[in-house]
């Protein structure tokens, strides 16, 4: 037992490879490790900008003697009368290198087969494993790989060096040019540039000696603490946000917390124009007073130590206030206009190719802004403030400050507009429009924020699904999926009710011409909605997938509808009689099935459980039919759930193929009658009765 | 250290690196990456290392010599050694311990960031360099040029001179900046950032410009088609600096922007694939091994 090491020592890595690429490290190595039959107990992983390491404890340091069975062909044509092989049987052996002595006979199913066994000794661990970590490296995958030199191989930065150390013994092996060795390197500054490790266990312990920090979880430990200290010394509060956390661990080998000051006057600038440049640009941590209020200070993270960290704060001091300047200057400048001379900028901004400007898409989204007011019925002076604000939602995007700092568009458009003087909702909802931004995200407020996002967001997705863009796969760069997604939240959660299929005729009228669009556009939208709401109900709703599927095999229009119908039958689905209905309904369903369609007529009816079941059905449609039309499925659900006695009592004493052709048409008429009323509501058929 | 100091020190300092020190090319450019120096000799297999000062032509940054940071021309320091040596993230901190900065005493930073210039169809992966916090340097393997692979790759080191030049004469304003004694970057250049302001965003004639474009743009087909790839290369650098005074002038729409940027890279792309053929042509001559020479003869004509 011993343990493994390998560092891939490499140029930096980008910050957001480094957390991926230790997953597949981990992964990756176990199941090589399990396929070459090494044992091993632990697989822990190490990461700075310039190493990706592995560290495998108690790893056997043999692979065990591997004997594996091998069918050949029946006895009855590989041996003859006499025992000894035949051209078939030869020919088995000989292909797998082995005597007759190796191979045997065993019964399978009555038949007599010929058997190899094949034994494969196991080998030393040192011999097996530079094949099995070239493969490993090779397997690392990242969103942008790169050549570097003459060399064929691709990685994330050029890599640069390679230990590989079994206990305290060297497994040579040539890689990307380089001969695996001993030596690592320390901090580029502060350590030395030729690092001995002698044995695998010292890595973590010699790395830091040299200034690196190897440990990443260790890293960010030390960058918390450094942060709590300073938040005490100087009673601020730092907002340490796990995205950024982790980006700075993955930015240095060395960590070391530093508070920073800039000028008080920055502060008069809206916060999310000072925030931004300093978390995004220079990925600084903002500080904020006791009081909540933000603070003109910073915490940045150096690599390295606290030696010459006045010039380091100086250095990163004049670097924010010339960013903050910038910003200053971009907020003074995009004021001295209104939002309504950047609206005209945008007939010169293109959306898309096919789609035009972001103009015309500004007048697409006014339209369907006030189509969709109107069919939400939404007050005469909230349309009107949705009408502007689907005016100006895209207006920022023409601003300087929007220009250099993308991440701002909505929040500096729900600034300038209040700034104008627009009424607070209409600045409200050019902000929240572009809500929600991904599946937790928080939905728009405001009527006007509902009406705008979902006007922009289905123009998004009908003009790219009709231009031909489509998500596949990791593919959507329009994030379609994403606004799909929006608009499913946004109708559901608040509860809005709308025709699918009329906005997207809406939505579709108004595009440019496209030239030839799909014939089946409709029925892709629908599709693609489906998807969308299959992924709502079933993962963030968290619906059993049959549920999801009997909603969803019916005509869905409406999308908060087909929510409420799967909550219901969902809640029916926690009632006892739940399981009895359903097989009974299959039943009816089938039978009803069977025939072409009947007229019912009561006077035929011959039972008293048949008269009882229609007497039921008949009492019962006033209510299930008010239900269906006030969208009240629970109702609905559970008034078609009181016939489940009267149905399975139907069926015990009636036998519905009747002699008589007209009784038992009319049973069948009886049956069809009821299975039609989940016309509206579900597909039962879908429903897995356990 | 003064402005023209630094220069000569980067100049000394990467001849000793093995550079051929080129004078800057003498046709007006975006980019130090676009001379023919960096552009095309990065295509191909034969060895190369430069260093030159390039001066730079964005009309649209133009601020009248009144922004602090930024003007519409300026010096770029370009390094370009290809194929990339092991060592060269080492080589470029020695550089700017020639300089003046010490990498012990500051906080320096390789940041993720890549290039891509879609007038020339080429990107690259690197970093941008940081200094305490600021950017002081581009840093980028070439992947592609004019859409060829890059093979062997080449790192290419862009320094903002004017940028390093701030902060090591610790001023606030480029046209602070000393030259020489005496003599700041602002008594050179203050004039001419702004009739050149002016210039770009009020007089230059449109008209002239886009027959212009036009003019370049056949007479760079017409000497492609006599295999005259370096000249052609020149009338492709042509059209990207009118199109960027267009672009200046407010007088491209965004459809002809795309069609703009379409026409250059098709040009780039012409010249890139002729000149490595030209290259190829006459048997790669800069790769002096005999051996090496024949395996990258066979590996271009396979890629043909």
């Amino acid at each position: 037992m011993t343990k493994l090491l390998l560092e891939i020592g490499t140029e930096e890595i980008p910050a957001a490879f480094i957390p991926p690429a230790l997953e597949q490290l981990a992964e990756y190595s176990q199941e090589l490790l399990k396929g070459a039959r090494l044992t091993y107990s632990t697989v822990s992983t190490y990461a700075t900008p310039r190493r990706l390491a592995l560290i495998v404890s108690d790893l056997s340091m043999q692979q065990p003697d591997l004997a594996e069975e091998i069918k050949g062909p029946p006895s009855r044509i590989a041996v003859d009368q006499s025992g000894n092989l035949t051209k078939a049987g030869l020919g088995f052996a000989r292909k797998l290198n082995l005597d007759q002595k190796d191979l045997i006979t065993k019964e399978i199913k009555g038949q007599a087969y010929l058997y190899a066994i094949k034994k494969t000794p196991g080998l030393p661990a040192k011999d097996i494993l530079p094949a099995l970590l070239t493969k490993l490296i090779d397997k690392l995958s990242f969103p942008k790989p790169m050549r570097w030199g003459s060399n064929p191989i691709r990685f994330a930065r050029p890599i640069r060096w390679l230990v590989t150390l079994l206990g305290n013994q060297l497994l040579s092996f040539d890689y990307a040019g380089l001969k695996s060795d001993f030596y690592s390197k320390g901090h580029r500054f502060l350590g030395k540039a030729s690092v001995k490790i002698a044995s695998a266990s010292d890595y973590v312990a010699v790395l830091k000696q040299n200034y690196v920090i190897a440990d990443m979880a260790e890293r960010r430990e030390m960058i918390l603490a450094q942060i709590k200290e300073i938040e005490n010394t100087h009673g601020l509060r730092v907002m340490a946000d796990e995205k950024l956390l982790t980006e700075v661990t993955c930015l240095v080998e060395y960590p070391t917390a530093f508070l920073g000051k800039f000028q008080q006057e920055f502060l008069e600038l809206p916060e999310e124009v000072i925030i931004t440049p300093m978390r995004e640009h220079q990925r600084y941590f903002p500080v904020r007073y006791s009081d909540s209020s933000l603070a003109d200070y910073f915490v940045g993270v150096r690599n390295g130590t606290a030696e010459y960290i006045d010039t380091v704060i100086s250095g990163n001091e004049k670097v924010l206030a010339a960013r903050l300047a910038d910003a200053r200057f971009f907020f003074t400048e995009d004021q001295n206009n209104g939002l309504e001379f950047y609206l005209e900028k945008l007939k010169s901004v293109v959306y898309q190719e096919k789609l035009g400007t972001l103009y015309q898409k500004t007048l697409r989204i006014t339209s369907l802004t006030d189509y969709l007011s109107q069919e939400l019925t939404i007050n005469d002076q909230e349309a009107k403030q949705a009408h502007t604000a689907a005016r100006l939602c895209k207006a920022d995007l023409a601003t300087a400050m929007v220009y250099e700092f993308p991440e701002l568009q909505g929040i500096m458009g729900e600034k300038y507009a209040l700034n104008q003087g627009y009424p607070a909702n209409v600045a409200k909802a050019i902000r929240e429009h572009y809500l929600p931004q991904s599946a937790d995200d928080d939905l728009p407020q405001t009527i006007q924020g509902i009406v705008v996002a979902l006007a922009d967001k289905i123009d998004t997705i009908v003009g790219c699904l009709a231009a031909g863009i489509k998500a596949s796969g990791s593919q959507d760069p329009y994030g379609l999926r994403r606004q799909a997604t929006g608009i499913t939240r946004i109708l559901i959660e608040n509860k809005l009710t709308l025709s699918l299929k009329e906005l997207n005729k809406v939505a579709l009228d108004q595009l440019p011409n496209l030239g030839n669009i799909s014939e089946n556009i409709f029925e892709e939208l629908a599709e693609f909605f489906a998807a969308r709401l299959r992924h709502y109900l079933q993962i963030i709703q968290g619906y059993p997938y049959d549920i999801v599927d009997s909603v969803l095999n019916c005509t869905v229009d409406d999308l908060y509808a087909a929510y409420c119908k799967a909550a219901a039958l969902n809640g029916l689905k926690q009632t006892a009689e739940f399981n009895s209905l359903i097989t009974a309904f299959k039943r009816a369903n089938n039978l009803a099935q069977k025939a072409a369609w009947q007229v019912l007529n009561p006077n035929l009816l011959q039972h008293d459980s048949e008269y009882t079941l229609y007497q039921r059905y008949s009492s019962v449609q006033p209510g299930f039919k008010e239900a269906i039309s006030a969208r009240d499925y629970k109702t609905a659900f559970s008034l078609f759930a009181s016939l489940e006695q009267p149905i399975n009592n139907f069926f015990e004493n009636v036998m519905v193929m009747d002699e008589d052709e007209g009784i038992k048409n009319n049973r069948l008429a009886l049956l069809q009658a009821i299975v039609s009323m989940t016309a509206e509501l579900a597909d039962l058929t879908q429903i897995v009765v356990e | 250290m003064n402005f023209q100091e630094l220069v000569l020190t980067l100049n000394k300092f990467w001849g000793e690196q093995g550079c051929i020190i080129h004078q800057p090319y003498d046709i007006e450019k975006g980019a130090g990456t676009m001379s023919p120096t960096s552009f095309l000799r990065a295509l191909g297999p034969e060895p190369y290392r430069a260093a030159y000062i390039e001066p730079c032509r964005r009309p649209t940054d133009g601020r009248y010599g009144e922004n602090p940071n930024r003007t519409q021309h300026y010096y770029q320091y370009q390094v370009i050694l290809k194929p990339s040596p092991d060592n060269i993230q080492e080589i470029y901190l020695d550089s700017l311990q020639a300089i003046g900065i010490n990498p012990a005493k500051h906080d320096i930073r390789f940041v993720e960031d890549n290039w891509e210039a879609p007038t020339l169809g080429a990107w690259g992966l690197g970093w941008e360099v940081w200094l305490d916090g600021m950017e002081i340097t581009q840093f980028t393997y070439f992947q592609q040029c004019g859409g060829l692979d890059c093979l062997p790759v080449s790192g290419e080191i862009t320094y903002g001179l004017e940028r390093l030049a701030t902060y090591i004469q610790n001023v606030d304003s480029i046209l602070e900046l000393e030259w020489t004694d005496g003599v700041s970057y602002g008594d050179i250049y203050r004039q001419n950032e702004i009739e050149f302001s002016h210039y770009n965003f009020k007089f230059a004639d449109i008209k002239t410009l886009s027959t212009l474009f036009d003019l370049y743009e056949k007479e760079a087909d017409s000497l492609i088609e006599h295999q005259l790839v370096l000249p052609a290369y020149d009338q492709a650098l042509k059209c990207s600096h009118v199109f960027n005074l267009l672009d200046a002038r407010g007088a491209i729409s965004v459809t002809e922007r795309t069609a703009y940027i379409g026409r250059i890279r098709n040009l780039a792309r012409l010249c890139a694939a002729q000149y490595l053929e030209s290259r190829r042509k006459l048997g790669f001559p800069l790769i002096k091994d005999e051996a090496e020479r024949e395996h990258w003869l066979d590996v271009y004509k396979e890629a043909e």
